[in-house]
C-alpha cells in the first residue's frame, strides 16, 4: 500500500517513527515506488528548499561548458582544510607512544653508559685522568671510575670509585665540595687536597696528604658516621664496618704506583712479587726458591707491570716470561723449566 | 479546552478537531492529493525536447531541476559550492555521455538518484579520502538502486543533520558560514570576531565529531576503518 504524502514528507525531515520507517520499506520494495518516492522528493525539496542557488548563472555557465564540449570539469572545491582521519591519527599517536617507550626502555637500560663516563683500568694499566676543573685522578690497575658524562662540574663534582686512585683536587672558587663515592658506604667530600682512596668490595681506605676531607660512612640502618681528616691521616675501614683513624701513616710512600715510581730498599724479590701483584693484580712467579732471597734496591719507574718486569729482569740479571696473566722470572742460567 | 485537560491529554490520541502536531515537514503541504504513480507527465514536452535537441532537453531538465537537486545535494555535502559543481556536473554527464538516451524512467527519478549517488560518493571521498566511484554513479538504469540503498541514503543526510545541529552553536555557525555562504576564515574570523585559528579549529573539530558520529552509525567508512586499523 502507499504511504500518504504526508508520511513520506515527514519522513524525508527525518520525523519519521521506526514503525513508519517500516512501513516506507516495504512499500519502496514495490515496482513503481520509486517513481512516487523521487516525485514526492522532488516536491518537498521544492516545498523546503535548503537554499537558492544561482541557477541563472549556473545555467549560463552550463550553456558556456556545452559549448565548448570539453569534459572539463570543475574542480571540486574542498573548503575543509585537511585533516588526517582520526583512526590515523589515532595510530600516529599509537607509534609516537610506542617510540617513547622504547626511548624511555633503552634510557633506562643504557641509563649508565649514556649518563656516566666509566674508566675502567686492566689487570697491569695505570691510568691518569685529567679532569675539566684541573684536577687529577690517578687511577690504580683493576680499578673502575665512573663520573657524569654531562654536567660535571655544574652543581657538583662527583665521581664513584671502585677500587685504587689518588685525587688531586682543585680548590675552586666556588668552594664547590669534590665528593668521592666509594661502593662500601663512605663517602669522602673535599674542597681541594691530595688524598688516596682505596675501596674494593667491603673494605676501604683513605689516606690524606694535604688539605681537609670529611668522611662520611652510612652503614644500613645506622646514622651516618663522620670523620674529619688531617694531612697525615688514614681512615681504615674493614669488613665489620669499622672506622679505624690512623693520624701518623707513612705519607712519604703515599700511593707511590701513582708516579709509576717503584722504590726498593733491600727488598727481597718475593716482597716485590707481592707488591707488583698488589699493584697489578698479576702473578709474579718465581722459577726457583732461591730467587726469592734476591734483593733490590732502587726506584724503578714504570707504567705498567711488564715495563717494571722488564727492569727488574735487566737489574737482577733475570730471564721474563709470560705465561696467561702470569710473569714468570727465572734465572739466565738456569734453563727454562717449562716453556 | 483548560490547561489541565490540555496536560493530561495523552499525545499519541489528538482529540478530534484538535489541530494535530504537525511536523516542521509538514507544515505548508497541501491537502493530500490523489496522487499516484503515473511517472513524469510533466516531463513529456521535455522527452519530446530530447528526441529532437539533445542539447535543448539538457537546458530545460537543467532549467527545472538545477536548484532543488542543489538543495538536495547540499543535503549531503553540506556545501553550496560543492553541491552545485555535482549538480552541473551531472547534467553535463548527462549531456556528453548521452544517458538521456538510455534513462528507462523518469528524467526526475534518475537526476535525484545519480545527484544523490554524486553527492554520497564527495561525502564519502570527504570524510574518508576514499577514492569516488566513478564508474557506476550516472549509470541510467535504475536497478543498480536499491530499495535499501534509497533508505540508507536518506538515513545518512538526516543523520548528518542531526550530526550539524549537534555541534555548539558558534561552531555549527563557523560550519555553516564556511560551507554554506564559501566564506573565507579571515571573514568568518572578522565576522565572530574570532581568530582564524580558532575558526580552522572549529572547522576541523566539526569534521571530525560528524565523521566519528556516521561512523558511530554506521552509515559510512567502517569498512574503510578496518583497512586502516590492518594497515596500521
Amino acid at each position: 500500500m502507499q504511504p500518504p504524502k504526508e508520511l513520506l514528507f515527514s519522513y524525508f525531515a527525518g520525523q519519521a517513527t521506526t514503525v513508519q520507517q517500516k512501513v516506507i520499506s516495504e512499500w519502496l520494495a514495490q515496482p513503481g515506488s520509486r517513481e512516487v518516492y523521487f516525485q514526492w522528493l522532488d516536491e518537498w525539496e521544492r516545498s523546503f528548499p535548503q537554499y537558492a542557488p544561482d541557477v541563472t548563472s549556473r545555467f549560463d555557465e552550463f550553456k558556456q561548458r556545452l559549448d565548448s564540449g570539453t569534459d572539463l570539469r570543475p574542480q571540486y572545491r574542498h573548503s575543509m582544510p585537511y585533516e588526517p582521519r582520526p583512526l590515523w591519527r589515532a595510530s600516529q599517536w599509537l607509534v609516537a607512544a610506542t617510540i617513547t617507550a622504547i626511548l624511555l626502555g633503552c634510557a633506562w637500560v643504557f641509563s649508565e653508559p649514556l649518563l656516566y663516563q666509566t674508566i675502567v683500568t686492566g689487570p697491569r694499566q695505570l691510568r691518569s685522568i685529567h679532569l675539566p676543573d684541573g684536577s687529577t685522578i690517578a687511577l690504580n690497575s683493576h680499578s673502575t671510575l665512573r663520573m657524569p658524562r654531562i654536567g660535571y662540574g655544574w652543581f657538583s663534582r662527583w665521581v664513584r670509585l671502585k677500587g685504587d686512585a689518588v685525587f688531586d683536587v682543585k680548590h675552586l672558587a666556588t668552594h664547590q665540595p669534590f665528593v668521592v663515592e666509594t661502593g662500601t658506604g663512605l663517602t669522602v667530600d673535599v674542597l681541594g687536597t691530595e688524598f688516596s682512596v682505596r675501596s674494593r668490595s667491603t673494605r676501604a681506605e683513605v689516606v690524606l696528604r694535604r688539605g681537609r676531607v670529611n668522611l662520611r660512612y652510612k652503614a644500613l640502618n645506622q646514622p651516618t658516621q663522620q670523620i674529619k681528616m688531617k694531612p697525615g691521616d688514614r681512615v681504615t675501614l674493614d669488613e665489620r664496618g669499622t672506622l679505624a683513624l690512623n693520624s701518623r701513616a707513612d705519607t712519604t710512600r703515599f700511593a707511590h704506583w701513582r708516579y709509576r715510581l717503584f722504590s726498593f730498599n733491600n727488598t727481597p724479590l718475593r716482597e716485590v712479587a707481592s707488591q707488583m701483584r698488589a699493584v697489578f693484580g698479576i702473578k709474579v712467579l718465581l722459577s726457583h726458591p732461591e730467587l726469592e732471597r734476591r734483593r733490590l734496591t732502587g726506584t724503578i719507574r714504570a707504567g705498567s707491570s711488564d715495563e717494571l718486569a722488564e727492569a727488574l729482569a735487566e737489574l737482577l740479571d733475570l730471564r721474563v716470561s709470560h705465561h696467561d696473566e702470569n710473569i714468570i722470572f727465572s734465572s739466565t742460567t738456569q734453563t727454562p723449566i717449562a716453556q | 479546552m483548560s490547561a489541565n485537560a490540555f496536560l493530561f491529554r495523552s499525545s499519541t490520541e489528538p482529540t478530534p478537531g484538535e489541530p494535530k502536531p504537525l511536523a516542521p515537514g509538514d507544515k505548508l503541504t497541501p491537502p493530500t492529493t490523489p496522487d499516484v504513480a503515473i511517472p513524469a507527465d510533466n516531463e513529456l514536452f521535455i522527452r519530446n525536447a530530447f528526441t529532437t535537441d539533445p542539447r535543448l532537453g539538457c537546458e530545460l531538465l537543467f532549467r527545472q531541476y538545477f536548484a532543488p537537486l542543489c538543495s538536495h545535494a547540499v543535503r549531503f555535502v553540506y556545501d553550496r559550492q560543492l553541491a552545485e559543481d555535482l549538480v552541473a556536473d551531472l547534467f553535463y554527464a548527462l549531456y556528453a555521455k548521452q544517458i538521456y538516451a538510455n534513462i528507462k524512467g523518469s528524467y526526475r527519478a534518475y537526476l535525484y538518484q545519480a545527484v544523490r549517488n554524486r553527492a554520497y560518493n564527495s561525502l564519502r571521498w570527504e570524510l574518508n579520502r576514499q577514492e569516488p566511484l566513478t564508474n557506476e554513479m550516472d549509470q541510467a538504469d535504475s536497478d543498480s538502486a536499491q530499495p535499501d540503498g534509497l533508505l540508507q541514503q536518506d538515513e545518512l543526510y538526516q543523520a548528518l543533520e542531526q550530526a550539524v545541529g549537534q555541534l555548539s552553536p558558534q561552531r555549527q555557525r563557523v560550519f555553516l558560514l564556511s560551507r554554506f555562504e564559501g566564506k573565507s576564515y579571515k571573514e568568518i574570523a572578522e565576522e565572530m570576531m574570532l581568530s582564524p585559528k580558532t575558526v580552522e579549529n572549529h572547522l576541523l573539530r566539526a569534521v571530525s565529531i560528524i565523521r566519528r558520529m556516521l561512523q558511530q552509525q554506521r552509515l559510512i567508512g567502517w569498512g574503510v576503518c578496518g583497512l586502516f586499523i590492518l594497515n596500521a
